[in-house]
Formats: structure tokens, C-alpha cells, sequence
């Protein structure tokens, strides 16, 4: 096997040390700041917003024997790339990775997420500490170490105050969002003021699976073993459609038309599908119940809105009514999903038959033009 | 017997303004779900909705696009809706040689949802599954009848499956919640499942289950995201992955179950993922089922889609055994009179016998159509 040229993981994660908040929280939150706790069953965070602690072995286990991947595990074995980014640079190389997405462990920014509700100012301070540990990380080597920065959920003057603060500071090239700019239930036409600032930035805006519906932050699951249905990973593609026509029919995509949204983790091969239903839905509507859109809902997937995989052979099989420059791949690393150190062999074998251009426009290069990355090509 | 060459396996009555209150005992009369007159147009008042229901676009499929509206007047639904003999009419005028008959979805929520006086609830069920037995008692080769199943609990459940299949034109149990009534998949629903078997029916699930206490959509308008027809793919992937890890088709390999309306090209995205995600997760606590995920898909789930070119595409992963056309009609999503102009379309180059099992034979053979009933 040759590796022609460095992958672009969409969809990586860090491991928040727990200093990664303590060493950077003002004093008065000191005593309040997350921790990891040592139980019973393994080791945990122990975050205010959770009701549980949120345990992390499923998250760290990328690579290894399903054998020895468990929801329980201990700090001690979690990959050092996960929060040293030298050793990460390190694992990236042996997996064929150029660079990557780093997302935050979700159920941890799920709890970061519920504080807004209770405490609006430790909520925001505890997003700060995150982006400024997550900007010394990719700091590190920024070609390589894209950090997404978290948006906080009190509304849009505080989401605009971060994002301008948040995008000046070294290797955060992107906010991310777990809900929309003004904490609404729904896009709400304040919600323009934020994209038109990150028009003026040229970044794209980076959601991993969906921002939450309903206006309120989503609820870490209480069962530390996971066992509902719904929190299962199995379904992480179904409310990410919902997202998609809240953007198109609110016409965000018509007044900014430069716009680049990347749904991370959500998969690839449901858009077609949906591509095909919007369309055929918008056609049937009655004029006057039509949503006032320039274009067809299909034509915001194919300029507005990427997604990443991580597996998906029936997405690379149907890559053209999902549109190849749409598409990026992801490792997921170091969660339970990534391939890890094997992502190129895998690779080979789902992209057997595909033309090299479409095969680098998914591996790397749409990643490299959304989010900007240099020297994405290594020979 | 029949030659089935095409048969919907989602179609939709009309529930007739009197259909509740000419069947329900005297002491249920004046809480009778009615029809009352609005400025806008007519719509249903059901207890327990927290708004009227509206159904302009449960009868408007098949006239010019100009002509829908959330909002009509009653005169305006088709015969067909109510009247069996009219339904025949156009049933042959759009080609369709049998239909799978579901009710109206927010009416059908708002019966499942309410269920703080237990005798009320179930004799508005039975009200709903007589008339419907009636009506497809008039054509039950044409005509099949989805029952309704009360949302009480098992035991209530199987007395009103067993009474509703022995009612002619009744081929299907519809659930609008788990048997059990409750919002997840429990042990208790085994009971159910066995009776099902036992009966040799498949299961019918319009869309989705309800959560529980949804009564219906509150806006009339239905401009909400979530309740719009686009997303209609998004719960049924829950509620495969319920069946299959507790273990529920290895118990009762034989039980068949129907998404109705959810369409079909979803399908292979969701068997690859969840096999994938089972590979990988620690033997310890991997659902303890016999087979890969994937494997229950071609063996006991099955999906309708109204129009799905992605689909017929891509129909071999899905399973050809698994998928069948439906015509919505008379929802919105129709092409009635046109269904076979759109067919015809899609299935260019697709081989006849795996065009005859997603048109026709799919449906017949789950439906048992053709079997006297």
C-alpha cells in the first residue's frame, strides 16, 4: 500500500485533561471547576450540568480490541494524543493523517452546555478555558491541529463576543455550535448578525451531529452505561436533516451564499436521500406555503452543506447524488468508531473503482478547502 | 384470485364527520370526536388536542398543486376517502389494484394519546375499527384494513387485536405506541408479539410510535420544523434498532413488521452502521441477538415509500424482498391519477421480477392478499 497523500480527518477529538479547564478558571470557580474522579468501575468527569458522571471509555478506544473497549476505563489509558499534541502528531503519522478536526468528547460539552441555563457566567468562563486550552493544543502545530471553537448558548451577544475573541486566538479556525447563535428554539433572523460576521472572517461553521432543538441545551444522558435507544451512536444521522432546512428554508443560504456549514460524525449517504424528499416536497407544496427560497433545497447541499463520515460504503457508492465536493472523511480517533492505525486500509478497500480525484476530494481536499488547510498534499 | 400488479402499502381513508358519533354508546356522545366548521374550513375537535385538526392535505392529493391548502371544508374530500365503491373507482383509475388503509395521522394521534379514561379510549378504537372493517369488508381483496390497538397496556392490546383480525377486511394490527403503552420497548411486549405470530398478521407502524403524551400537533398551520413530511425517516431507525437488540425477531422469527410512509433508501445507511457499530463494541455488553443487525432488515422489517428514485437505485441493498410502493393517496404526496407515469419513470431498466415484488409482491405476500379473506 502507498499513501499518496496525507488524510484530512473532519472528525477527531481531543480528551480534556481536567487541568485543561482548572489551570485557566478565575479563582472564584476553582472549587467548581470539572474534575475526573477515580470510582469504582473507572474513572470519570465529574462536571457540574451532569447528573451522572460521565465516564469516557468508549471515547478513548479507538484502534484497540473491541475486547478492550468498555464505557469504564482509566485516565491512565487514554491515548496521550488525545491531550499532548506532540504525542498526537505522532499517532496522525501512523494512521496516514495530515491533519485533523478536533472536537471536545461530546458528553463533556454537554454538561459545559446545561450550566448556561443555571449559571451564565461560570458557563462562559468554562467555554473560554476550553478554547484557550484547545488554542495552545493546535497551537502546537496549527497546519495540522484545526480546533473548532465552542460557542457559548447565552444567546448572540455573548456568541458573537467568543467568536471574535475565539478566532484571533492561535489554530481555532472555526466556531462550532451546539445551538443556534441565539439559543432559539428555531433560526431566528438575529441569528444573520453571526453569520455575517463569519462571512467577514471567511470561516466555515463547524456542528458535530446537530445543534439541539427546542432551545435548550441537550441533556447529558443520566445512565453512565448508555443503554437508551436514543443515545445510541447508531442514530446520529437523524436530527442532522432537521438542522439542514431550518438553514435552507430560512433562506440563510440565499443571504449568504458564501456560507460553509461542516455536520460532523452525522455520515454522508442520508443526503441524497434527503436531497431527493426536499425536493420533491418543495415542488407538491402550494405556492403560497412554499418556503421563499431562490433555489431548490438540493442546491444548498451541493454549495452550503458538507458532512463527514467516518464509515460509509454507501455513501462512496452513491458519492455523486450526495455531490463529491460535499463529502469528508473522518477518523473519529480516538473514539470507538476510528479505524485507527488502519484508516488507509480500509480505506483502499471502500474506495476501490473511484477515480483519484474523487477519492482526494473526499480524503482530504474538500476538508482542505472548507477549512482552509495548507500543504494538505504529501507525497 | 387477483393478479395483483400493483398495490399501495400506504394508503388513507377519510374518518366521515359521523363515523365516531354513530357508533359510540350514548354516555360517550357529547365527547364524541366531531367535525365543527371554522372560518378558515372544517376540522376535527378530538379530546385531549390542544388545537382543531385540520386536514386540508390528507385530501388533496391529485388536484393541481394551486388547490392545496392546510385548510378546506369537508365537501371537498374525495368519495373515496369514506365511500368503499368510490374508492374502487379510483383505484382503477390510477392502476392500483389494492391499498394498505391507515387512518388520518393527527386524528390517529390524538385516539393513541388519550388515555386518561380507559373505556373511552378503547370504544373510540373500536368505533374506528368497525367502520373501517365496513368499509373494507366491501373489496377486502382491494381494500386492507389496519386496526388500530389501544395504547392501555399488553392485555388490553391483545383483546383488541384479537377482535379487530376476526373483523372482516382486517389483515394488520396498526401500533401507535409499543403494546406495553409504553415509550420504550419492555419484556411485557412479548405477549403481543406471540399473539401476532400466532396470528400470522404483520405488524403496521405509520411513520413512527408515539412518544407518549404528544396529542396531536398544536399549530393548525403545522409550520413547525418537526412536524414536517420531509422528516418522516428519522424515528423508525429507533424503533428497528429497539426490535433487534432486545432480541424480539430472534424470539419471534416469523414476525413481520411494516414501517408505513417512512421510505426506503435510508435503509442500507442504517444496516451498514449498525453493523459496523456492533463489530466494534466489547463482546461483553454487545446485544445479545443471533444474527448481525443487518440480517433482521432482510428478514422481518420492512418499508413503504411514496417517491424514492434513491431507492429503486439502490434497491438490492436494501433488500428487493423488503420494499414496498405506496401512493399515499389522498395525502399530498400522491401522483394519483399519475402513479404509474412516475413508476414507469423510476424503474427504468430495473428487471421485471424486482419491479413485480416492489410494485405488487411484497405486499401481497406479507398482506397474505389473495388468501380469501
Amino acid at each position: 500500500m502507498t499513501i499518496e497523500f496525507g488524510l484530512i480527518s473532519g472528525d477527531g477529538h481531543i480528551n480534556e485533561p481536567t487541568n485543561a479547564w482548572k489551570d485557566r478558571l478565575p479563582k472564584k470557580y476553582q472549587d467548581r471547576a470539572p474534575r475526573i474522579e477515580h470510582l469504582e468501575e473507572g474513572d470519570a468527569y465529574i462536571i457540574e450540568g451532569s447528573p451522572a458522571p460521565i465516564n469516557f471509555g468508549n471515547n478513548i478506544c479507538g484502534g484497540r480490541d473491541p475486547e478492550l473497549c468498555g464505557p469504564w476505563k482509566r485516565w491512565e489509558d487514554v491515548p496521550p494524543g488525545g491531550y499532548d499534541p506532540a504525542a498526537r502528531l505522532e499517532e496522525q503519522d501512523i494512521d496516514g493523517v495530515f491533519a485533523e478536526i478536533m472536537y471536545p468528547t461530546p458528553r463533556p460539552t454537554m454538561a459545559v452546555g446545561a450550566i448556561s441555563q443555571r449559571d451564565p457566567e461560570f458557563h462562559l468562563a468554562l467555554v473560554q478555558a476550553y478554547n484557550d486550552w484547545l488554542s495552545e493544543y493546535c497551537g502546537h502545530a496549527p497546519d495540522r491541529l484545526i480546533g473548532p471553537a465552542l460557542m457559548p448558548n447565552l444567546g448572540l451577544e455573548p456568541a458573537l463576543g467568543e467568536l471574535e475573541r475565539a478566532m484571533k486566538l492561535p489554530g481555532l479556525r472555526s466556531p462550532y455550535l451546539t445551538q443556534w447563535p441565539s439559543s432559539g428554539p428555531t433560526i431566528l433572523p438575529d441569528d444573520d448578525r453571526f453569520w455575517a460576521v463569519m462571512r467577514d472572517m471567511d470561516v466555515p461553521l463547524s456542528i458535530h451531529i446537530s445543534v439541539s432543538a427546542g432551545g435548550r441545551p441537550q441533556a447529558v444522558d443520566a445512565d453512565p452505561n448508555r443503554t437508551g435507544f436514543a443515545a445510541r451512536g447508531e442514530l446520529r444521522h437523524t436530527v442532522t436533516p432537521s438542522n439542514c432546512i431550518e438553514f435552507i428554508y430560512t433562506g440563510t443560504f440565499d443571504r449568504f451564499p458564501e456560507m460553509n456549514v461542516v455536520f460532523a460524525e452525522c455520515d454522508s449517504a442520508w443526503v441524497a436521500y434527503v436531497k431527493e424528499q426536499l425536493d420533491n416536497r418543495f415542488k407538491r407544496n402550494f405556492p403560497a406555503a412554499r418556503p421563499k427560497i431562490k433555489e431548490i433545497p438540493s442546491y444548498y447541499f451541493d454549495h452550503n452543506i458538507s458532512t463527514t463520515y467516518i464509515t460509509d460504503d454507501f455513501a462512496i457508492k452513491n458519492r455523486h447524488e450526495i455531490g463529491v465536493s460535499q463529502i469528508m472523511w473522518s477518523s473519529d480517533y480516538p473514539h470507538i468508531g476510528a479505524d485507527y492505525p488502519n484508516s488507509w486500509k480500509n480505506i483502499e478497500v471502500s474506495f476501490k473503482g473511484v477515480p483519484e480525484d474523487e477519492k482526494y476530494a473526499i480524503l482530504a481536499g474538500n476538508a482542505a478547502r472548507v477549512y482552509k488547510i495548507k500543504n494538505g498534499k504529501k507525497s | 384470485m387477483r393478479e395483483y400488479r400493483l398495490v399501495s402499502g400506504d394508503g388513507h381513508i377519510n374518518e366521515p364527520p359521523n363515523l365516531w358519533k354513530d357508533r359510540l354508546a350514548e354516555k360517550f356522545q357529547s365527547r364524541s370526536p366531531r367535525m365543527e366548521e371554522f372560518e378558515e374550513g372544517d376540522a376535527w375537535i378530538f379530546e385531549g388536542s390542544n388545537a382543531p385538526i385540520n386536514f386540508g392535505n390528507n385530501i388533496s392529493g391529485g388536484e393541481p398543486v394551486e388547490e392545496h391548502s392546510a385548510w378546506k371544508k369537508w365537501e371537498r374530500a374525495p368519495h373515496a376517502g369514506y365511500d368503499p365503491a368510490a374508492r374502487l373507482v379510483m383505484q382503477d383509475t390510477d392502476g392500483v389494484d389494492a391499498e394498505v388503509l391507515y387512518p388520518t395521522p393527527r386524528p390517529s394521534l390524538s385516539l393513541f394519546g388519550n388515555r386518561k379514561d380507559p373505556e373511552f379510549h378503547v370504544a373510540c378504537i373500536r368505533a374506528y375499527n368497525d367502520w373501517l372493517s365496513d368499509y373494507a369488508k366491501h373489496a377486502p381483496d382491494r381494500l386492507i384494513g389496519a386496526a388500530m390497538i389501544t395504547t392501555l397496556g399488553v392485555d388490553s392490546a391483545i383483546e383488541e387485536l384479537e377482535r379487530s383480525m376476526k373483523l372482516p377486511g382486517m389483515r394488520t394490527p396498526l401500533l401507535g405506541m409499543w403494546p406495553s403503552g409504553k415509550a420504550e420497548i419492555s419484556p411485557e411486549d412479548d405477549k403481543f408479539w406471540a399473539a401476532v405470530q400466532e396470528l400470522g398478521v404483520p405488524i403496521s407502524i405509520h411513520v413512527s410510535l408515539s412518544a407518549g403524551a404528544g396529542v396531536g400537533d398544536g399549530d393548525p398551520n403545522r409550520t413547525r420544523i418537526g412536524a414536517r413530511g420531509e422528516l418522516r425517516h428519522v424515528s423508525a431507525p429507533a424503533h428497528c434498532l429497539e426490535f433487534i437488540n432486545t432480541g424480539v425477531f430472534d424470539r419471534f422469527p416469523k414476525l413481520d413488521v411494516v414501517f408505513a410512509e417512512t421510505d426506503s433508501s435510508w435503509v442500507p445507511y442504517v444496516k451498514e452502521q449498525f453493523d459496523d457499530r456492533l463489530k466494534r463494541r466489547n463482546p461483553t455488553i454487545k446485544p445479545d441477538i443471533k444474527h448481525v443487525p443487518s440480517y433482521y432488515f432482510e428478514h422481518n422489517i420492512y418499508t413503504t415509500y411514496i417517491t424514492d428514485r434513491y431507492a429503486v437505485k439502490n434497491r438490492h441493498e436494501i433488500g428487493i424482498t423488503q420494499i414496498m410502493w405506496s401512493s399515499d393517496y389522498p395525502h399530498t404526496g400522491t401522483d394519483y391519477p399519475h402513479s404509474w407515469d412516475t413508476i414507469n419513470d423510476h424503474f427504468q431498466g430495473v428487471p421485471e421480477d424486482e419491479k413485480h415484488a416492489i410494485l405488487a409482491g411484497n405486499a401481497a405476500r406479507v398482506y397474505k392478499l389473495g388468501n380469501g379473506k
